[in-house]
């Protein structure tokens, strides 16, 4: 029997979460989100010396009282938020149980429900050899049962070239999207991909999803360990020793993704497999400021 | 050179195969697929190392194979064979044998001396003659030999050992002075020449120490002449009469005076005259021979060795032998111990507080249960002694065989057609001797046991027709003669200085004096040896008796003899010193090493060791 993508909880969750866009949204149509077009809207955001040409209702004249400058108070314009989740389609996503592109397929449901919600766009896009548009933007005023529907089918695939795939994105929706990225990043290019990403001009995310087993392998002994996605193998004597190196180049690995991905100015969340949807929502995504 | 104590064990090297092969079939380097090895392959350290894993598994094989042949090597007992060139050495033998007692040699002042004075003499001018730092070792030889120093370089100790040497009053025993130099030879890793100074006085003529020196020995002779008049060979004849020999080594015919003693007081005093050579002579004697110490003394004039003018003998009670018969009456029995010489004496069975009371030399258990830890001599009929190395087998029945043996027990005894009719067979350990078998079983044994002797006769008097046989009583006087050896010898408690005799007694015989006299029990078997000529008075019980002992009779021709070799013309050349290291523990290391190094490796040890 197939598993359902979401149970009744993970809708409870899409309704008691939004999501927390930390820029304004350029858009064309209002929404909920706040977007960096200001004058239209009626949340305060800003002064700024009054110019010639414009509106002098937007004087605010109390503060010529008091200062004797002409300022024009600038109000942030609320407009529709697009959300696109970029989902890592490659074979080490397989890995785990429940393994990662199922968490993923999860976390992208949910997501893309949270900004259903909220009255906002929601895409999906899979990271394969190319770029695949799940779910297209402007299509997703369509139920979130169809989403899911498409999600359950996404299979991993051989040949992922996860940086063409952030390029072709940034070539479609720069500048224009809040992208969320869900991969392990577990490939030697993942610092290329978290610039492209951070390059295109979109606000990102980054949900790095690795499984209890990539956290702390349970194999001793003689293995040659096989790349699932054809990296070739490489022979280990596994001992303590060296699952102590490994776990302290893991946090290196994560450190350094941190890192990137901060001077990118993309947020960044660790989660493991194993974890509960509610407590990463709640809790890990909540405090990297992806939704509250 | 490497050698091998044990090289067919060498065979037990075949175990490295299975080592290889269940090295080849067992699952190596298993594949698991992993989400992604990157992060393995950013542990620069470990996946280099990767590829010396696949050598670090033939090093793991090369360990284990090592392990193995170590294992091999020590169960072959290896040991390395070096040889290095030594220069011979020299053992001086000096005969101390009763004849060196004469007393006609002169020193350098024209003293008179003794042979053995003058043969010390001698010695230590060989000794001095030694070459620098040569060894030499020297031995007192008669009856045996005694090593006054080991094999030194250190020739002042060679000559300090000579100071006081005595003669033994033995006579020069070459066959077993032969034996115990060969065996001491054994024990030497250099050559050796010897040098022998003797009156000649060898009862082989030297024959046997040739063997043993391969000719490589050479004789210094001491003494001038032969002048000895002695009296020796005592025994008693029926008359009675008293038989002697009278030795005279001059060459004219001497008169002398000879005197037969009983306790030390003259019974009679006679002149005779004694041809050159040796004489038998019979003297008849009034009165009953009684037991005590008959003593015939010689007074001879120009004698050059005194100690000869007396022969002892000792006259004992005669043996009786101490038989105890457990079990019911038995009439084959009581036939057979109907002897005189035999005390008899009977009990039902064993009993519970164990034999006490005399000290029996026989105890003939019928039937009976016989409990364990019985100390004495024990013919066990129709049953067994608990805790014996013989058990009771199947059934068997028909013609008792006697197998051919030399054993005592065996003298004189022929089975013939004795028919078993019903009995066991025995199922006998190694150290038990099977005398008789029914059907190729064995069903009677005999074996010996801290000291006592048994005897296992798996059937009974009923059922058989051994008391019927002619041989049975020979047999059983075969059983008692072996219980008490002394029985059979009478002049058993007539010992001869330095030869040992074996007589059995019980726990309370013993000599009143045993200064002279050497005791070792073993069991119910005493063996004596003397150490100088005399009486030993000895007791059991109320029963009290006498032990003498007289040099021996060779020793009173002293006339100078030509040994087979005088001069050697055969020279030990130099030899080679054989080394032999044992190298079992070297391997018993090697293994605990190879054994160490493959924990470490399998373990990834060396990672820890390399930090």
């Amino acid at each position: 029997m197939e598993k359902k993508l979401l149970d009744a909880w993970d809708y409870q969750l899409i309704n008691q979460l939004s999501l927390l866009a930390k820029r304004r949204v350029a858009g064309l149509i209002t929404g909920e989100q706040r977007s960096p077009v200001q004058g239209g809207g009626i949340e305060f955001a800003d002064y700024r010396e009054y110019q010639p040409g414009d509106d002098v209702r937007r004087i605010d004249w109390a503060v010529f009282l008091r200062l004797r400058r002409l300022l024009v108070k600038l109000c942030a314009e609320e407009k529709e938020l697009t959300v696109i989740l970029i989902l890592d389609a490659s074979r080490s996503m397989q890995f785990g149980e429940p393994d990662k592109l199922w968490l993923a397929e999860r976390l992208a449901a949910i997501l893309c429900g949270i900004a259903l919600h909220d009255g906002n766009r929601a895409g999906v896009v899979a990271m394969g050899p190319r770029l695949m548009e799940l779910v297209r933007p402007e299509q997703s005023r369509a139920p979130l049962a169809g989403i899911v529907n498409i999600l359950t089918q996404l299979k991993p695939m051989d040949g992922v070239n996860p940086d063409f795939c952030i390029r072709q994105f940034a070539s479609r929706y720069a500048k224009k999207c809040m992208a969320i990225l869900v991969s392990d990043l577990l490939y030697p290019d993942w610092a290329r991909t978290i610039r492209s990403l951070a390059a295109s001009g979109c606000e990102g995310y980054v949900i790095q999803v690795l499984a209890p087993e990539e956290l702390d392998p349970v194999q001793r002994g003689e293995v040659t360990l096989v790349d699932l996605e054809g990296w070739g193998s490489v022979p280990l004597h596994i001992d303590a020793d060296s699952i102590r190196r490994y776990r302290r180049e893991l946090a290196n690995f994560l450190d350094e993704v941190r890192q990137t991905c901060h001077r990118g100015g993309l947020g960044h969340t660790m989660i493991p497999t194993d974890a509960p949807l509610a407590r990463i929502l709640h809790h890990d995504l909540t405090k990297g400021g992806l939704v509250c | 050179m490497l050698s091998w104590a044990l090289p067919t064990d060498l065979w037990i090297g075949a175990a490295i195969l299975p080592v290889i092969f269940f090295y080849f079939l067992r699952m190596r380097f298993r594949d698991q697929p992993f989400s992604s090895i990157y992060i393995w392959s950013r542990l620069q350290k470990i996946t280099r190392s990767g590829s010396r894993l696949r050598w670090r598994s033939i090093l793991l094989l090369l360990l284990q194979i090592g392990a193995v042949l170590a294992v091999v090597a020590v169960i072959a007992r290896p040991s390395w064979i070096s040889r290095r060139l030594t220069e011979p050495g020299t053992i001086f033998l000096l005969d101390v044998s009763a004849s060196m007692a004469a007393m006609d040699e002169i020193d350098a002042d024209g003293r008179s001396i003794s042979r053995l004075e003058k043969a010390r003499l001698l010695m230590e001018q060989e000794i001095r003659n030694l070459p620098p730092h040569s060894y030499g070792a020297v031995f007192l030889c008669a009856s045996g030999i005694t090593q006054l120093e080991k094999g030194s370089s250190d020739h002042s100790r060679l000559l300090a050992g000579l100071k006081g040497v005595q003669p033994s009053g033995a006579g020069f025993i070459e066959n077993r002075v032969a034996a115990e130099i060969k065996a001491w030879l054994q024990t030497e890793k250099r050559p050796w020449q010897a040098c022998l100074i003797t009156d000649g006085g060898l009862d082989l003529n030297g024959r046997e120490l040739t063997g043993v020196f391969r000719g490589a020995w050479r004789t210094v002779m001491v003494g001038r002449n032969g002048n000895d008049l002695g009296v020796t060979g005592l025994r008693l004849l029926p008359g009675p009469r008293a038989q002697f020999l009278v030795y005279n080594g001059k060459s004219r015919t001497e008169k002398i005076k000879v005197t037969l003693k009983f306790n030390e007081k003259p019974i009679i005093t006679t002149r005779l005259e004694a041809a050159p050579g040796v004489t038998r002579r019979i003297l008849p004697f009034g009165g009953t021979v009684r037991p005590g110490i008959y003593e015939v003394e010689s007074s001879a004039t120009g004698d050059n060795l005194t100690w000869d003018n007396s022969y002892r003998l000792a006259l004992n009670p005669q043996r009786r032998f101490r038989v105890l018969l457990i079990g019911a009456t038995d009439p084959f029995l009581n036939a057979a111990l109907r002897d005189p010489r035999v005390q008899l004496a009977r009990l039902p069975q064993f009993p519970a507080s164990g034999l006490t009371g005399s000290d029996w030399d026989l105890v003939v258990a019928d039937r009976v249960k016989i409990p364990a830890g019985l100390q004495v001599n024990l013919l066990a009929i129709g049953t067994i002694p608990e805790g014996a190395p013989v058990r009771l087998g199947p059934s068997v029945s028909g013609v008792l065989t006697g197998i051919d043996t030399s054993h005592p027990l065996a003298r004189f005894v022929d089975w013939g057609s004795v028919r078993v009719g019903g009995g066991n067979s025995l199922e006998i350990a190694s150290n038990v001797q099977p005398l008789a078998t029914v059907g190729g079983q064995p069903i009677m044994a005999v074996w010996e046991q801290a000291g006592y002797r048994s005897v296992v006769i798996g059937t009974d008097l009923f059922h058989s027709d051994l008391a019927l046989s002619g041989a049975f009583p020979v047999f059983f006087q075969n059983l008692l003669l072996w219980c008490v050896p002394q029985a059979a010898n009478s002049l058993a408690y007539n010992l001869t200085v330095g030869e040992p005799v074996s007589i059995s007694e019980g726990r309370d015989w013993r000599f009143l004096d045993t200064r002279g006299i050497r005791v070792v029990r073993n069991g119910s078997m005493l063996s004596l040896r003397a150490e100088t000529t005399g009486v030993f008075r000895w007791q059991s019980g109320k029963t009290k008796g006498v032990l003498v002992s007289n040099i021996a009779p060779s020793e009173l021709q002293i006339g100078p003899r030509i040994l087979v070799t005088q001069k050697s013309k055969v020279r030990t050349a130099a030899g080679y010193e054989v080394n032999r290291q044992s190298l079992a523990d070297y391997f018993t290391l090697l293994f605990l090493i190879l054994l160490c190094l493959e924990w470490i490796c399998w373990s990834g040890g060396w990672r820890m060791i390399k930090e």
